[in-house]
């Protein structure tokens, strides 16, 4: 068992017409029990810049805080925000400096750049950054969730979270990882409790939909 | 007294403490503060995750004015395709270029430290880079990380001394040739050049060339694909040809697309919250004038 499915965690983030959105599911578990519904993966940096981590739980913690506070350090010292561009390479950097004894995260950084022009990126646990103009995924979820994008995946979508919700609903077995078991409705209200969080952010407002799959 | 010595004690504490806390940029290298707790999660049976490798096809020849190399653009994440068109031919100064192969991180780190490193160079000497400092400055380290450094590389650029062209290999040897190439499809571009190659191509021949040996790792290599890019370095000019050939479009589209209606999914909560305008104010210098 690889240590990414420990947790379990999927990540998406899309650019769409003058905005970006950045969804994550819900579910925190140890191996096949799930402990939490309410877990959230995605962290806001600043207005326009938000960062999911996906992976090991506790890596993914550890290192929300750390960037946060070397984006709080920058704050002080150049009296503005980051932009995405350099935020993404110092979460790289940060990433690569642990190259033979990593952090078991992979990040979606999503943001507006300069005039309000989406930027989205990954990378590996290593910090390879990948710049796509169209869309990124992570997680354990991330094969069905490359193949849902590539087919459903249009440029210049007005409300790319509705694409990423749409996406997510059809890949919701495979949130659990690579255990495809379908849920058991035994417990009716058990559906409803799987959440899913999603940002989506125009230049002049972010937008949090919590919802049901 | 005993007062006096407990106060001591208690600010050298203090500071220890905010020595251990404060997370300052570090002096630089790698940190190895978390492999401890990696190898005892290996030791429980859970395996560390497959880095972004560039299963590539790499290449490098020499012509008739200058040097020029080509990549494919396909990075891997173990047996998936996560990076379609990913940028394999780095920067490493003017006049000098470098095509990586192996792990991604490792490719792109090292590049850039080389490079600035001969930045520095550059602005202490007064003169424009040579292609065997930038061989050198990357062996040594490869060396010194004894292969665990992943990277395999291509070095090529046109310097006072000509044009040169390297090969680079994850433990630290490395090769002066006037044809080389790299990678997983590594092999499928050699075939090429050693059918094709002759000295004193013209720069048509040698684009032509590059061309044919990158589409060859990139048809019989599943490590290999998406597009070739092509970079000519020649005395005082470069030209970074980005996706000079792409014989790999996406054919099928579906012309019906998909539609996302509003309410397909269930929203539970919303909240929107307007982004507030930063607004710079610039102090008038009256202030100080008097």
């Amino acid at each position: 068992m690889s240590i990414f499915e420990y947790n379990g965690s999927a990540l998406i983030a899309m650019v769409g017409k003058n905005c970006f959105a950045i969804a994550s599911d819900r579910r925190l578990g140890v191996q096949l029990q799930t402990i939490a519904t309410d877990f959230q993966r995605i962290y806001k940096i600043h207005d326009k810049l938000y960062i999911g981590l996906s992976g090991l739980a506790t890596d993914a913690q550890t290192l929300y805080q750390r960037l946060f506070f070397r984006h709080k350090l920058y704050q002080l010292r150049e009296e503005r925000d980051m932009k995405p561009e350099t935020f993404a390479n110092l979460v790289s950097a940060i990433l690569y400096e642990k190259r033979f004894g990593p952090y078991f995260c992979q990040p979606v950084i999503a943001g507006l750049g300069d005039d309000d022009k989406p930027f989205i990126c990954t990378m590996d646990s290593i910090g390879a950054k990948e710049l796509a103009k169209d869309f990124v995924v992570a997680g354990t979820a991330s094969e069905s969730l490359y193949g849902a994008c590539e087919s459903m995946y249009k440029p210049d979508m007005v409300c790319s979270i509705f694409s990423c919700t749409y996406i997510y609903k059809h890949k919701v077995l495979d949130i659990f990882g690579p255990f495809t078991k379908p849920l058991h409705p035994s417990n009716p209200t058990e559906k409803r409790k799987k959440f899913m969080a999603s940002y989506i952010c125009k230049p002049t407002k972010c937008r949090l939909d919590l919802t049901n799959y | 007294m005993v007062v006096v010595k407990r106060f001591v004690l208690q600010v050298h504490r203090k500071s220890d403490m905010s020595k251990a806390v404060v997370d300052l940029p570090p002096k630089g290298g790698f940190s190895f503060d978390l492999c401890r707790r990696n190898e005892m999660l290996i030791s429980k049976g859970v395996h560390p995750p497959s880095f972004r490798k560039t299963g590539t096809t790499i290449v490098g020849l020499v012509f008739k004015d200058g040097v020029i190399l080509g990549a494919d653009t396909r990075a891997t994440e173990g047996p998936i395709v996560c990076d379609k068109n990913c940028e394999k031919i780095h920067y490493i100064a003017p006049n000098i270029y470098c095509c990586g192969a192996g792990t991604a991180a490792d490719t792109e780190a090292v590049t850039d430290m080389v490079s600035s490193q001969l930045q520095l160079h550059r602005y202490h000497t007064g003169r424009e880079s040579r292609v065997i400092t930038a061989l050198t400055l990357l062996k040594s380290h490869l060396f010194s990380y004894q292969g665990y450094v992943s990277a395999a590389l291509v070095l090529g650029g046109v310097d006072i001394t000509g044009p040169h062209l390297h090969t680079i290999y994850p433990h630290g040897s490395t090769d002066t040739l006037p044809f080389a190439t790299m990678g997983s499809g590594s092999l499928a571009a050699m075939a090429v050049f050693e059918s094709k190659f002759r000295e004193g191509l013209t720069r048509e021949e040698g684009i032509e060339l590059v061309c044919e040996a990158i589409c060859s790792g990139i048809f019989n290599d599943l490590g290999s694909g998406s597009n070739v890019d092509v970079c000519v370095i020649t005395k005082g000019h470069k030209e970074y040809l980005r996706n000079h050939q792409m014989p790999n479009p996406r054919t099928y589209v579906s012309s019906k697309g998909y539609t996302f209606p509003k309410g397909l999914t269930e929203v539970l909560t919303t909240k929107i919250t307007p982004l507030k305008e930063k607004v710079e104010v610039i102090e008038g210098n009256d202030a100080m004038e008097e």
